[in-house]
């Protein structure tokens, strides 16, 4: 029992630091856009059907089809960024968050309904040949331990890019104040581009990692987006740290749900525990005010 | 005056439409079946207008409550639990709750509009992974049928023609109601200064959240109950009839086309939509990938929409 559940543990927090990549682009773009993008998921399900059908119809080596999906997501980030929201720019405090939400929904819809009638066979997993190994009594597949170490790493990337880079220190202080960040000379357009190909590059990430341990369908993209939308809630929408923290948090406890009441239960369960959490604690885990 | 008369005329002239207009297609029950569909979509956009335009809360759980009232109704019907009468009260009743509830939690908490909406987004996930994991109950992802209900003296109508007219009913019904409160009581100004600004309708003396909440509970009761006949209409009760794909997202779109926050365009938005939808058939699949195409350009370039346009041009007593 006592192996089970630390493997349980280990399942819920390799999958709460893929929902933490998920949810601290959206975060970063919710930061600094002002829009809330629900088409997050699709992206993701952009780069890992986008690999799959170079992979399994094409042939082509498996970097080659993950770098070429990353760029296809990538691209389609820059057309939401550059072309699709331009309207929505144009707007101020609620009108913008609405019409955001508005044109990121339909945006996701397009592609889910495009993906699904176009690969619905694409599905990605990858394999790594590597073995189990066992530490200190306990089997691990290999795979496993390489997703939770690349996805940790990756987010201690971000977080210390954000901290120590003055890109990131430019993106931070957007974040909190767009007029002053402006005075100062920093331009809010050319980090609203730079914060969407982040936010591209770790759900992308995000995606291939997930398809380590898991599989990925293509109809998975809005279960991704809401997921990645509560941890967001739950860590305060605007801190990436406390996104981080929600994420291993929701991770976790939504694997142990999986393991106990099944699948499909699950998620009504997590949705009442976040309920109950958000009637505690409004502004997040970590408390930070909008 | 000019205007009660006028707003009376209309009403007058909607129910006269919509009691002709299925006589012409007798002999075709196909149409009177697309036609009956219209007004269930009509309905579930009334609901959503009311949510959305009238008092800015954006539930994404359309489909979800509409999809609580079939089920709740399916499930007691089938399996003998409560008659006909009892099991839409119940319903509609549950489903006035959940979105009461839905509505004073996101006041209180003062979930700003895109809470609600992915609060509402989790709700519609939530019902689905529900209904599909007791399956034992609902008949999972397939559903389950429920046949031979009868509407008492409506059933010497033609099968599809007894639906349209008891939706017609509700709906004009719930038409006829949101003049009534719109334009002779305060609930009208109350709506207009929410639309505008919810802090100084708060300041002006209007009660922001009980507005809200109790707007919601209307909504979600005529969802709930609306729902509840679209799933015996529907003859068959599964999931994938109210999944947001398939009722939220032409509601959505039938919303903003017709005009948010009136009372008139959902009735345009549904006619124009059934229309494309119809004309539209043989592309299959890819029917939703153009509705999201279609939505991504009404919000771009006609946020306003039909009666606003028009409104703006024509006729200013419209609204």
């Amino acid at each position: 029992m006592e192996t089970s559940f630390l493997l349980f543990l280990v399942d819920g927090v390799v999958f709460g630091l893929i929902l933490s990549l998920i949810a601290a682009g959206l975060t970063l773009i919710y930061g600094l856009a002002g829009v809330l993008n629900l088409a997050h998921g699709e992206l993701l399900v952009i780069c890992t059907a986008t690999s799959a059908v170079l992979i399994q119809f094409l042939g082509l080596p498996l970097p080659a089809a993950l770098a070429v999906g990353i760029v296809m997501t990538m691209g389609a980030a820059v057309f939401l960024e550059k072309i699709l929201l331009q309207p929505v720019y144009r707007l101020e405090g609620e009108e913008r968050t609405l019409l955001g939400l508005y044109l990121t929904l339909a945006f996701s819809i397009f592609l889910h309904s495009a993906l699904i009638v176009t690969f619905p066979l694409a599905f990605l997993t990858v394999n790594i040949p590597a073995p189990s190994i066992s530490i200190m009594g306990l089997t691990l597949r290999t795979a496993q331990v390489v997703a939770g170490i690349v996805s940790a790493a990756i987010l201690a990337a971000v977080y210390i890019f954000l901290r120590k880079t003055w890109s990131g220190m430019a993106i931070r202080s957007l974040t909190q104040n767009e007029t002053g960040a402006l005075i100062v000379g920093v331009s809010v357009k050319r980090y609203r581009l730079f914060v969407f190909l982040l936010g591209a590059l770790l759900v992308s990430l995000a995606g291939i990692i997930r398809s380590v341990v898991a599989t990925v369908a293509p109809e998975g993209g809005i279960e991704f987006t809401i997921l990645g939308l509560l941890v967001c809630v739950v860590g305060g929408i605007r801190s990436v740290y406390g996104t981080i923290m929600a994420g291993l948090v929701i991770g976790v406890v939504y694997t142990f749900l999986v393991v106990f009441i099944g699948t499909y239960l699950a998620y009504v369960a997590l949705l009442i525990i976040i309920m109950a959490l958000l009637l505690i604690r409004p502004y997040g885990i970590v408390g930070e005010r909008l | 005056m000019n205007e009660t008369r006028a707003r009376f005329t209309t009403l007058l002239a909607l129910i006269a439409i919509y009691s002709v207009l299925p006589l012409f297609f007798l002999d075709t029950p196909y149409i009177v079946f697309i036609l009956a569909q219209m007004i269930f979509f009509t309905i579930f956009a009334y609901g959503f207008n009311f949510l959305f335009g009238f008092t800015r809360q954006l539930f994404l759980c359309v489909g979800s409550f509409a999809g609580i009232g079939a089920y709740i109704t399916g499930i007691s019907l089938r399996d003998g639990l409560m008659g006909p009468v009892e099991a839409v009260v119940v319903s509609t009743a549950a489903t006035a709750l959940v979105g009461w509830a839905v509505s004073v939690l996101s006041i209180r908490r003062k979930l700003v509009v895109i809470f609600t909406g992915i609060f509402t987004l989790a709700i519609t996930l939530v019902f689905n992974n529900t209904v599909v994991g007791l399956a034992n109950i609902t008949g999972g992802e397939t559903g389950f049928r429920i046949r031979g209900f009868s509407l008492g003296p409506l059933d010497i109508l033609p099968y599809n023609l007894r639906f349209y007219y008891l939706a017609a009913a509700v709906l004009l019904a719930a038409t006829a109601l949101s003049y009534y409160l719109i334009f002779h009581t305060k609930t009208g100004y109350a709506y207009r200064c929410i639309m505008d600004d919810e802090v100084s309708a708060e300041l002006v003396g209007v009660d922001v959240s009980r507005v809200k909440s109790m707007t919601a509970l209307l909504a979600s009761a005529l969802l709930g109950f609306s729902g509840a006949q679209y799933g015996l209409f529907s003859q068959l009760i599964a999931p994938s009839y109210f999944a947001f794909a398939t009722v939220d997202l032409p509601a959505q779109i039938i919303v903003i086309l017709g005009g948010r926050a009136s009372l008139l365009g959902p009735y345009i938005g549904s006619a124009i939509i059934t229309v494309i939808n119809e004309a539209l058939k043989f592309l299959g699949p890819l029917t939703q990938l153009l509705y999201g195409l279609i939505l991504i350009l009404l919000l771009a370039f006609f946020r306003n929409g039909i009666v606003d346009f028009v409104k703006r041009r024509f006729l200013p007593w419209f609204f």
